[in-house]
């Protein structure tokens, strides 16, 4: 570049007239209190809130023995869904997942919905089935990665579930104009041939996926376990050392349960979202001890947080006396 | 109440490095973090086979080799961590193309600046002088910084600036003009612009300064990745801040800084504890510290006024997808895609305000430099925008799907059309990231992933130039994308490093 005497006062000058003009631009601005643009950050405080407070407001038995109870939100509108997520309810002390079976647009007129089938989960089946209209409950957001994302799974979706997995049907049905499929058994599963979908769901009990996907093999299917894989038998007790937000707490924990539901019976409600160890919300140090994850397939955690000795107490179950910090 | 130093809020990139390069200069450190995981955009989430990372396409200033590398280096050198973590190599710098114009462009661009040179000489023949003398300024620029930086007085600066002319002649151009002077035009200056998305401004916006920096520390010292992505980093941070006796507390919300007539007194948490330090360091804009966690009382008239002369820079937008087929097999054998319909910059950034006519996006396939990414037969393509208006504030929550959705599938398509490859029969597992998710995620305004706009008045050198600090609240300072080195990892880790030496008053630590 060629440069002279007269070039080099414009250069500086130029300098200069950054700074007249960075202050020109601060003179002239407002002077009104800083507000934050606010629009983005409060939806995605009004899709993912924390803990939501619901009241049963209308139950409804069905003649086929189902129960679908419709919950209402104490503020207006709940937070919209993907058809196929499910809420974690608060019943007892204990967080249990439910699957939404209600549309999103009833969600925004304050209302979500669960239907629950006497042939899923007795458990789950008799803590619904024990609530009445105006029982109030706390819930978590909709969580869950199962639903349907037209990229990956084109246009037309069957849905097969078992009893477990009712109220992910009927919300995919109502929803995603899915065929569903409720069957009662491995035996119940719709022949091969009368399905035609771009991606099949598949919902419920480990026994049951594996037989449907067997059977409808070749097909493009997706599938979600509602049973928790862990350990049944042999049940020993060890200690559980909590740190976490600078307080340390003992509790007795036990072989064949994840340390979560240990913590949650102590009155720890700490940090769990999905319950599968998908999220990584749960996510703690383990400082002492052993785990063994049990994961739906495969290592549910991230490599950094293995390397680093993070594990997932939803899905994480003792083998010795365990230390944890959050 | 716990009394601390110095408290940290936010353990992104610029909060972590702070918070850790003070624990290590023997400072007593808080550092709270909202999110369970620290890093903020810094991280990586996990769905079914594949482990998507979150934000880092390529790090910049940590170089490939310690004899040529920035400042990154650096700070994880002061920190003892470079080692700690595996890092894999970006094959080459960028392709581009352009889909839209009726001379499309595409073209594969390499890392060092004899090869940039001799691949621009190939694609634009007769460029190579051009180029080469464009390579020639970004050395003499920072040889010219380095002489600012020894400066004792504005008068004293231009003293020195005098034996850099070329540099005191562009360095206060826009990217255009600066490229005009310098004699860069037509095609090879259109490839050479390829990187100006990862900004988000147009040429008249960026600065010619901070852009050819930018690139030359790319092409010269080559990009990194780490294996076990950013979180990978972020981690090691974390666990050398906890090494040298610094708190972190993950899932606390810092809800209140409180200050006083001396100044900063220390924060409130969402759970209602008080925590006390003299000095707070928020790796937050100050849209939300100010307008949402100070008194306003206490926020002076000029604070105010340069905070609310300031436009957010891009809103995020980011597809992740798993794909069942190795990327051999798809026939992408790139890393780094920059993919615009056209290299006018003022029409793309005009264009980025609404879904219907954003047509810019990086992708990046990250098994091209590290294989091990995702299982065999299989990989993983993160495709990233940014919107530059605040649309996505009015969106309502019965419109938030279908839109998110419907300009999901645009992008899908645009990709496959730039570059021949079928994406959409191959998509096994898929995430999407909406500026709602990123504002809620990091709290940051509008879900801006990019700090504050860049423009002329409001760049790295009118920063260097005239501010200090960004606040007249004694004890109170700003680090991260936010910051005074705008956004970026390198960026928002130099900014927490820089704050932590000016704290320790150690300024000629290296
Ligand atoms: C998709 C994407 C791609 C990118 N690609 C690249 C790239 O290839 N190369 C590159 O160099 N840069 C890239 N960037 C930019 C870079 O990631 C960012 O500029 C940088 O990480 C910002 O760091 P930060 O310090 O500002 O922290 P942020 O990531 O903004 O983190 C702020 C943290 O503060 C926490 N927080 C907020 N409010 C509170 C509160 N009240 N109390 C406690 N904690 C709070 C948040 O939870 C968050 O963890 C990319 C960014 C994105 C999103
Ligand atoms: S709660 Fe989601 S991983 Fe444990």
């Amino acid at each position: 570049m060629k440069h002279t005497a007269f070039s080099l006062i414009r250069d500086v000058n130029a300098i200069t007239g950054i700074k007249k003009v960075r202050e020109a631009h601060f003179e002239s601005a407002s002077s009104a209190p800083i507000k934050a643009p606010a629009g983005a950050v409060a939806m995605g405080g009004e899709l993912h809130p924390e803990r939501i407070s619901l009241t049963v407001s209308e139950r409804e038995n069905a003649p086929d023995g189902s129960v679908a109870l419709r919950l209402r939100g104490d503020g207006g509108r709940l937070p919209v869904f993907r058809p196929g997520q499910y809420i974690n309810l608060l019943i007892d002390g204990a967080l249990c997942p439910f699957f939404l079976s209600g549309t999103p647009a009833d969600a925004l007129l304050g209302v979500w919905e669960i239907t629950v089938d006497p042939t899923g989960d007795p458990a789950a089946f008799a803590r619904i089935d024990a609530l009445r209209e105006g029982d109030e409950l706390l819930s978590g957001p909709p969580v869950g990665y199962f639903f349907r994302q037209p990229p990956r799974d084109g246009e037309t979706c069957a849905v097969i579930a078992d009893g477990t997995g009712l109220g992910c049907a009927l919300a995919m049905q109502k929803n995603d104009r899915a065929s569903a499929y409720l069957c009662r058994g491995a035996d119940d599963l719709p022949a091969k041939q009368n399905i035609i979908a771009d991606t099949v769901f598949i919902c419920g009990k480990k026994v049951f996926c594996e037989s449907a996907s067997a059977a409808f093999e070749g097909l493009r299917t997706r599938i979600l376990f509602t049973d928790a894989p862990g350990r049944s038998v042999g049940r020993e007790q060890f200690r559980c050392t909590v740190i976490a937000g600078g307080e340390t707490n003992g509790l007795d924990c036990y072989s064949d349960e994840p340390l979560i539901n240990a913590l949650e019976r102590n009155g720890i409600l700490l940090f769990n979202k999905c319950r599968t160890g998908d999220c990584a919300f749960c996510r703690a140090k383990l400082l002492q001890g052993r785990v063994t994850h049990f994961f739906d397939s495969g290592d549910g955690r991230r490599n950094a947080d293995v390397k680093f000795g993070f594990i997932h107490p939803c899905r994480a179950f003792p083998d010795s006396d365990v230390t944890l910090k959050y | 109440m716990k009394k601390y130093d110095v408290i940290v809020v936010g353990a992104g990139n610029g909060g972590l490095a702070a918070a850790a390069a003070l624990a290590k200069g023997g400072k007593k450190v808080a550092l709270f973090e909202k999110n369970r995981t620290p890093g903020g955009v810094a991280t990586s989430f996990r769905r079914g086979r594949f482990e998507f990372e979150v934000s880092l396409h390529e790090l910049c200033g940590f170089g490939r080799d310690e004899n040529r590398s920035g400042s990154v280096r650096q700070l994880f050198d002061f920190l003892g961590i470079s080692d700690r973590i595996e890092w894999a190599a970006v094959p080459e710098a960028y392709r581009l193309i352009t889909y839209g114009s009726p001379d499309p462009i595409d073209v594969t661009m390499p890392f060092g600046i004899p090869q940039y040179i001799d691949a621009m000489e190939r694609y634009v023949p007769g460029s190579r002088d051009t180029i080469k003398a464009v390579f020639d300024l970004a050395a003499e620029y920072l040889k010219a910084t380095e002489e600012l930086g020894k400066a004792k007085s504005p008068a004293d600066a231009i003293r020195r600036l005098l034996r850099h002319r070329d540099f005191l002649h562009t360095c206060t151009m826009s990217l255009d003009d600066g490229l005009a002077a310098a004699g860069l035009t037509g095609k090879a200056a259109d490839i050479f612009r390829g990187y100006w998305a990862y900004l988000c401004a147009d040429g008249n916006d960026l600065t010619f300064m901070h852009y050819l920096s930018m690139v030359n520390s790319y092409i010269e010292m080559k990009s990194v990745i780490p294996k076990s992505r950013s979180l990978e980093m972020t981690l090691t941070l974390a666990d050398c801040l906890e090494e040298n006796g610094g708190d972190l507390y993950t899932g606390v919300e810092v809800k209140t800084v409180l200050v006083g007539a001396d100044g900063v007194r220390g924060v409130v948490t969402a759970d209602g504890r008080e925590y006390g330090a003299g000095c707070v360091i928020c790796d937050l804009s100050p849209h939300t510290v100010y307008g949402t966690m100070i008194d306003p009382r206490r926020v002076s008239v000029s604070d105010t006024k340069k905070t609310n002369a300031r436009e957010l820079g891009g809103r995020g937008f980011c597809v992740f997808l798993g794909l069942d087929r190795s990327s051999s097999e798809l026939g992408l054998n790139d890393y780094s895609y920059f993919i615009y319909p056209d290299m006018d910059t003022v029409k793309q950034v005009r264009d980025m305000a609404l879904p219907e006519t954003n047509g810019v996006q990086n992708t990046v396939c990250i098994n091209a430099a590290y294989p091990g990414a995702s299982p065999e037969g299989t990989c993983i393509l993160t495709m990233t925008t940014l919107f530059t208006s605040d649309f996505w504030d009015g969106v309502s929550a019965e419109d938030y799907h279908r839109i998110k959705d419907g300009f999901t599938e645009k992008m899908i398509g645009v990709f496959e059309k730039a570059t021949g490859t079928d994406i959409r029969g191959h998509i096994e597992e898929m995430e999407i990231a909406t500026p709602v998710t990123f504002a809620r995620y990091m709290n940051s305004p509008g879900g801006s992933i990019y700090g504050y706009k860049e423009s002329n008045w409001d760049s790295i050198f009118s920063h260097k130039l005239m501010d200090k600090r960004y606040s007249d609240i004694p004890g109170l300072e700003f680090v991260g994308g936010y910051g005074m080195n705008l956004n970026g990892y390198s960026s928002a880790f130099s900014t927490g490093f820089g704050k932590a030496k000016y704290i320790l008053g150690r300024d000629s630590l290296t």
